[in-house]
């Protein structure tokens, strides 16, 4: 019945969205506050809806109804209960569920925290977000409906193992957070160009949503890759794989959005742009949704292999994102233009920021699509792979990453690029050091990585001296250099962890493509080999069971000059229900990188094939996207940004309003 | 500066910026696209030895053995025609006779297929939709999912 | 009947929720500008912090507050053109209350009913205790016996249990290996070659393997008179692209089959197809979906006892009559249905599914003509 109940709470939510899309856009059109004021309590009522659906579908999994069918498809009794949990998501009917309930949540949010904007816009954001919960829910009612039922089978099929892991059980979560989160940007977007009217203060209303979700796609794509990194068992940790780039073209344009709002919130430029921005920005998840949900990419995420869902989706896309565009062409135009800056200049540094950004988030859209639309035309299959993406977007984000330091320290309108320069000579020195350090201890090549770790050091440098010079913590009083800290905004700080971030992750990046070490040897029970000065000994191959999985345990002893440093234990699982085999990988953490150990295949002599790595700092790759998202945390919690109520001023308005 | 020729220094760092982006796209594609091909294409083709491609089909059966230390070698068949691919690595967790395989690597003068990559279809429910089509176009794979759902009791 | 009053009760609950700004009077007094000058107002304080902490010059703070002010003053001026003409007068709400109150749950319960079940429980693992017994302990059966192969693998009377429970529960792969055991422990037999060479087929989807076609050749060896091995190696000669050798040998299939075996309509479905393949050469057309394992359905059905298999049988149908009432585009499957009703002797169904059919190819002569003819063979014209 719970089951029932959820299904029918679904479907009443589709009819409140509907409501909340009509009425309260009425009221602002008509400047009708009481049809307005619907938009609140429908955006709460259909936030309580989609959840209790949702609770009661994670009821039927957690109590393994298998007279549901997406429960039978993908889940089974011997499961433990945390992908019971999971496996809510785990599948395609389930994870867009997820989708909306995120959705119903952000806008819910601005429903209860959106109170200080003026209400027609308000209420216009609100109802556009209902019309994109329409077409998501009209979608899973009718193609994906996670509640049809199945005469009741005594036991599922199960969880497909690969899925059954931890950073897996909430990396969707996080991204659809992101993604979804985007569409609060479209929404504010799409208002504006309704009403008309847009200013600084829209940009301010905006960014903390869009730093939201920005932070819960870098925290989602850091999972996945952590999740690709351990489990898939390559050594790998970004494949360039289609379904990756669908996350990474949104965090693109999510981080040039932010950047653009920035200029917009201070300056009032750039208005045409960003709204142009944040319409890309929730299109690029869109685009995300449509290739991973219609199953046209190779990958393991193509759950659906239905083409009706495909159609649905694509005519999801073409109606939301060319209505956005259509009325951007028609509106935009209208809209006055924003104020005046030099080329060089903090406005300057975020164009090139933004340009630089759009540009490799285009190369990479056409090397995630291109392969699809020769397939389409001429019938032939291609693969674009890592070199692609390497040689397109690689190469233009060294202009970016190199530019990144000067940024914070060209003042507003017209900057000094001279006086910016003589602030990063530190910077400059560290990078240069870094080089010559490298070359010294890496000198067997590949000669430009230590250019790219001089590139790494030169933004953690250069951020972490532009917040020095702002603390003065060289050249004030010690005693002084809290209190500043702490007068300091929080999204000074916040600015300055992000990029810290960007220059920890290039770090782990270049030191483990250039200096990575791979070994595949045959090894029998004690023989020994060695790898980046690890010496592991081969102990042997034991049995072991596990809830729903037997699996074959090898055990290596690890050493280290001599002397023990850990054992590692990397296995071959052969799961139950569904029957298949996973390779877990053996990791052993150290400063210097990851020991990284994989169990082959049994040879006939005895022997095992056994695939070693040295990852090289490889940790810093997602210990940079952490420190990015606490940056954004940061931003997000500076007073200026807060959504709450409007705080009673605590003046009135200055007197230098009169100084003109 | 005026007003104008800011705007033209934006418009011209716009173009330069999207010129480069343009010109690298399309030196990537020209160079770092691989094909995928099925082993009648392989043949039809003529496709010369040392030239990148990715072989798609399925294990033929009873073709997979295993040399020396990680040696292996096994072939890869569209059903019309047969190609042996020799590996040397940890094969993945799903390859097995009879089911779908990519190899990536390039053949040699006798017309062997030598891999460097290996890949398998990634579950029990799924096939590379590019082995799927491929088989499908020559007659031979019949498009099953739906009859497996209706032999529940 | 409980369920419907809660959906009732969820429905108030969520239009009186929804309808209430409807009923009370605007908030008065109410600034929208609140939150617009509210920003601005900071802006201009960051500025002074800004200018006292000494990042900006004098100039450049005094220019970007006059900035500021100047923002300030726009949105106060756009606010105050905007709010005057929205002076609202209490306008009769009740027209639009009723309407959201009568459509919100006429649409609800309209989609809700499209794939709603609202007529079937909940079905717990715990508490089991709806389901028919035999099923129930299926579940059970099925643990315990996977419990005890784990330990002890070279069971093999546990492995002969268990592989026709995988093979019905779709789980194929998994009989395949556990008939293969059984065979290697318990000795070859024709139940277990035909079980291991069916679930080989149905894992691979579709695809006769070669470890498949050589189980179906010794279940010839030993029992010739078998029909479905003779089917499958058809298959096999056809997936091999020997169209003309599997047609001939589908041929002789059907000239042994007893009048009303269920699966002489499978054969005959590959007989179509080949021939017409074999007519019009050169075309390359993919082969609609494969009979394969719905074949294999009907030739399984064959083994069950009678009772079992009229259930399974009934269940396969009323499976594809629910799949053609959503999308009716199909024709081989109106084909499959109509026959498969003629089969079960339930002729009222059939000559309805029939007419169904019809409605839906109302233009198609070719698909009208095939239709005819099924109806002709099966005598449904009266």
């Amino acid at each position: 019945m719970i089951v029932e109940l959820g299904h029918f709470s679904l479907v009443l939510a589709l009819a409140v969205a509907l409501v909340q899309m009509a009425l309260p856009a009425w009221g602002a059109r008509r400047g009708d506050r009481q049809l307005m004021a619907v938009a609140e309590p429908a955006a709460l009522v259909q936030l309580s809806l989609v959840l209790f659906a949702f609770l009661a579908l994670m009821h039927a999994y957690i109590t393994s109804d298998f007279s549901v069918e997406t429960v039978w498809a993908n889940s089974h009794t011997a499961k433990p209960l945390i992908y019971k949990i999971s496996g809510v998501w785990g599948n395609h009917e389930g994870s867009m569920l997820l989708w909306v309930l995120i959705l119903a949540l952000f806008g819910a949010a601005v429903a209860l925290f959106g109170t200080n904007l003026p209400a027609s816009l308000r209420a216009t954001v609100l109802a556009v977000q209902a019309g994109i919960a329409v077409a998501f829910l009209l979608f899973i009612v009718l193609t994906s409906n996670p509640f049809v039922r199945i005469p009741p089978q005594p036991q599922g099929r199960g969880l497909n193992p690969i899925l059954q892991d931890p950073a897996l059980a909430f990396h969707p979560p996080f991204l659809y957070a992101g993604y979804v989160g985007l569409s609060i940007a479209f929404s504010f977007a799409v208002a504006a160009l309704i009403e008309g009217r847009i200013d600084a203060a829209w940009a301010r209303w905006v960014r903390p949503w869009t730093l939201a979700a920005w932070m819960c796609l870098t925290l989602g794509i850091a999972m996945g890759s952590w999740w690709a990194y351990y489990e898939l068992g390559w050594g790998g940790w970004w494949f360039w794989d289609p379904v990756e780039n669908a996350s990474f073209m949104p965090w693109l344009a999510a981080t040039a959005l932010l950047h653009s709002a920035l200029v917009m919130e201070k300056r009032e430029a750039l208005k045409v742009w960003t709204i142009l921005l944040a319409i890309l920005a929730f299109s690029l998840s869109l685009m995300g949704t449509f290739l991973v949900r219609s199953g046209v990419l190779t990958s393991v995420h193509a759950f659906a292999v239905d083409p009706k869902r495909g159609i649905f989706i694509l005519t999801i896309l073409v109606v939301l994102i060319g209505g956005a565009l259509a009325l951007y062409a028609w509106r935009a135009p209208q809209l006055q233009p924003g104020g005046l800056f030099a080329p060089i200049s903090r406005e300057g540094a975020l164009v090139l920021n933004n340009v630089l950004l759009t540009t490799g988030c285009a190369t990479v859209l056409v090397g995630t699509l291109y392969p699809l639309l020769l397939e389409s035309i001429t019938g032939a299959k291609i693969s674009v792979g890592p070199p692609y993406f390497n040689l397109t977007f690689g190469l233009l984000m060294l202009p970016l990453l190199a530019a990144m330091p000067f940024g914070p320290y060209l003042g507003w309108k017209r900057g000094d690029l001279a006086a910016a320069a003589q602030r990063l000579f530190a910077a400059a020195i560290a990078a240069l050091l870094a080089v010559v350090t490298t070359f010294a201890i890496m000198w067997r090549g590949p000669w430009l990585a230590p250019f790219g770790i001089a590139l790494a050091v030169w933004i953690i440098v250069g951020a972490a001296s532009e917040w020095a010079t702002r603390v003065q913590l060289l050249t004030g009083q010690a005693g002084r250099v809290w209190h500043r800290a702490r007068g300091l905004p929080r999204s000074a700080h916040g600015t300055m962890l992000a990029h810290l971030g960007i220059g920890l992750t290039l770090l782990g990046i270049v030191a483990t493509s250039a200096w990575q070490s791979e070994r595949v040897v045959a090894m029998r029970p004690g023989e020994s080999t060695e790898i980046a000065g690890y010496v592991l000994t081969f102990r042997g191959v034991a049995p072991a069971q596990g809830p729903n999985y037997q699996e074959q345990v090898g055990l290596f002893a690890v050493t280290s000059s001599g002397s023990p440093v850990t054992e590692l234990s990397p296995s071959k699982r052969l799961y139950d229900a569904p029957r298949q085999a996973t390779t877990e990988a053996a990791i052993h953490a150290a400063i210097a990188g990851d020991l990284y150990v994989v169990l082959g295949d049994e040879l006939k002599d005895g022997g095992w094939v056994v695939r070693l790595y040295f990852n090289p700092l490889v940790r810093l790759i997602w210990i940079g996207a952490v420190v990015m998202a606490l940056g954004g945390g940061l931003s997000l919690s500076d007073r200026r940004l807060r959504v709450g109520a409007p705080r009673r001023a605590r003046r009135a308005i200055p007197s230098s309003l009169f100084t003109e | 500066m005026t007003r104008k020729q800011r705007r033209a220094a934006f418009i011209l760092l716009t173009v330069s910026v999207l010129a480069l982006a343009v010109f690298l796209v399309a030196i990537a594609l020209r160079d770092t696209i691989v094909f995928f091909l099925t082993p009648r294409e392989v043949v039809e083709r003529a496709i010369p030895p040392g030239k990148r491609i990715r072989l798609g089909g399925l294990v033929a059966e009873g073709s997979l053995k295993r040399g020396t230390g990680m040696q292996v070698e096994f072939a890869i068949t569209d059903k019309t025609k047969t190609i042996t691919v020799s590996y040397i690595g940890i094969l993945p967790d799903l390859f097995r006779e009879g089911q779908g395989v990519v190899a990536e690597g390039k053949l040699d003068a006798a017309g062997h297929f030598l891999a460097d990559v290996v890949l398998a279809k990634h579950d029990e429910n799924y096939m590379p939709p590019e082995v799927a089509k491929a088989l499908k176009a020559q007659g031979v794979w019949k498009d099953a999912g739906k009859g497996k759902r209706d032999v529940q009791p | 009947m409980l369920l419907w009053l809660l959906f009732a009760m969820l429905t108030a609950v969520a239009l009186a929720v929804l309808l209430a700004p409807l009923t009370r009077a605007p908030r008065a007094g109410e600034r929208a500008a609140v939150g617009t000058l509210a920003v601005y107002r900071h802006q201009l304080e960051e500025i002074d912090a800004e200018r006292e902490r000494g990042w900006v010059s004098e100039a450049e703070a005094l220019a970007a507050r006059a900035e500021v002010s100047r923002r300030l003053l726009a949105s106060a001026d756009a606010e105050e053109s905007a709010t005057k003409p929205a002076a609202a007068l209490p306008r009769p709400r009740a027209p639009i209350a009723a309407a959201v109150a009568a459509l919100v749950p006429l649409l609800t319960l309209a989609l809700y009913l499209i794939h709603g079940s609202p007529g079937l429980p909940s079905f717990p693992m715990a508490g089991r205790l709806g389901l028919p017994p035999e099923q129930a302990n299926i579940a059970e059966l099925i643990a315990k016996v996977e419990r005890q192969l784990r330990e002890h693998p070279e069971d093999g009377q546990g492995w002969d249990v268990i592989a026709p429970i995988y093979f019905r529960l779709g789980r194929f792969r998994e009989a395949a290996d556990a008939y293969a055991k059984a065979t290697r422990l318990q000795g070859e037999s024709v139940r277990r070659l035909a079980g291991f060479a069916e679930s080989e087929v149905l894992a691979a989807d579709g695809i006769v393997s070669e470890k498949a076609r050589a189980a179906f050749e010794r279940i010839l060896q030993l029992e010739p008179s078998r029909p479905e091995p003779r089917f499958w190696l058809a298959l096999a000669k056809e997936q091999d692209g020997k169209l003309a050798e599997a047609l001939a040998d589908y041929r002789a299939l059907l000239a042994q089959a007893p009048a009303g075996a269920p699966w002489r309509e499978a054969v005959d479905g590959r007989v179509a197809e080949l021939s017409r393949r074999l007519a019009a050469p050169g075309t390359s057309e993919p082969p609609p979906p494969g009979p394969g394992p719905s074949a294999a359905q009907v030739m399984e059905a064959e083994k069950l006892p009678a009772q079992e298999r009229a259930r399974m049988i009934g269940q396969m149908v009323d499976g594809l009559a629910e799949r053609l009432k959503r999308d009716g585009s199909d024709l081989a499957g109106w084909l499959r249905l109509v026959n498969a009703y003629a089969v079960l002797n339930r002729k009222d169904d059939a000559r309805a599914a029939l007419a169904q059919a019809r409605q839906h190819f109302p233009t198609d002569a070719k698909a009208l003509g095939e239709l005819a003819a099924l109806a002709k063979s099966l005598g449904l014209d009266s």
